[in-house]
């Protein structure tokens, strides 16, 4: 009886094992190769606005930064992939007034970090300095 | 610790050390990505604390809420967590530590979907998906620590708890 239970469960763990890994496989956008125009802005806390138009072969939008000339990103590794700490200078800290760096893609707030965020040819990007 | 109704003022201290446990854990290993003994030790609680952990887990909530801002991910440790104690509380009579580690796992592999709910009612059904699609890596992580940290801890932490006294036998 308990030896059945344990092989239930571990028949549940594979399967709920095989469901994530078919859903991110099938769903998760792939990235893209080769070069793209993209636009990056940067929106402050003062909501000022800085735009740059970059050119670069970059799959992820962290590795795109390097190509935004100006543009200076300072990350740290966090829970959910790297996070930004602080976009030219300006640092979003939450403990103090819960603010963080957003990205919004195509106008649509983003779902992954910097390091998992695929970049596709015309995309614009911001960076929103935020308080959640 | 006993099972009965009426709150004692052993209770009371346990609670307050239990509550204590899981923050400090947690904000330990805050620098471990996808790595957390919160689900350990809500499960650990539960099977000694019983129906009395509904104290614990309403007063970590707040503290997380107090700490780091009552955000939405915070809307998620709502129903999260009682969730994961009233699972535990359901097999709380066996004594498996495999049995433990794979309900611990198969939490931290669904925690992405669980988290996902709120994003329905703030962006519709395109929104909850893409999130909890965008965090399956790290819910593959999760899963897997918590399996490894059950399985690893399960035993020593069930038998010093046994040993003092604290566990409930019945």
């Amino acid at each position: 009886m308990k030896n059945k239970k344990i092989f239930l469960s571990l028949i549940a763990v594979v399967a709920v094992v095989s469901v994530l890994i078919f859903a991110y496989k099938t769903y998760a956008p792939a990235a893209a190769q080769g070069s793209k125009n993209i636009t990056i802005e940067v929106i402050n806390s003062a909501q000022e606005s800085t735009v740059y138009n970059v050119s670069t072969e970059a799959e992820y939008l962290e590795e795109a930064f390097a190509d935004a000339e100006g543009l200076v990103v300072e990350s740290v590794e966090g829970q959910y992939g790297i996070m930004m700490k602080a976009v030219n200078g300006e640092e979003a800290v939450w403990e103090v007034n819960n603010a963080y760096w957003s990205i919004t893609v195509n106008g649509e707030y983003g779902m992954y970090g910097a390091s998992e965020q695929v970049v596709n040819d015309g995309d614009v990007f911001q960076l929103v300095y935020t308080i959640g | 610790m006993t099972e009965t109704k009426k709150l004692t003022t052993r209770d009371i201290a346990f609670i307050g050390m239990a509550i204590a446990v899981i923050e400090v854990c947690k904000i330990a290993l805050q620098g471990v990505p996808n790595v957390e003994t919160t689900t350990f030790w809500i499960m650990m609680f539960t099977l000694i604390l019983g129906r009395k952990m509904l104290f614990v887990i309403p007063a970590f909530i707040l503290i997380e809420g107090c700490i780091y801002g009552f955000g939405i991910w915070w809307v998620m440790y709502i129903y999260a967590w009682p969730l994961l104690a009233f699972i535990t509380w359901l097999i709380r009579s066996q004594d498996s530590v495999i049995l433990y580690s794979i309900v611990s796992g198969i939490f931290g592999l669904c925690f992405g979907a669980l988290c996902s709910i709120p994003y329905f009612f703030i962006g519709g059904f395109a929104m909850m998906f893409n999130w909890w699609i965008a965090g399956i890596p790290f819910d593959l992580i999760h899963g897997g620590a918590n399996f490894v940290i059950m399985l690893l801890l399960y035993r020593p932490v069930r038998n010093a708890m046994e040993k003092a006294g604290q566990m409930n036998k019945t």
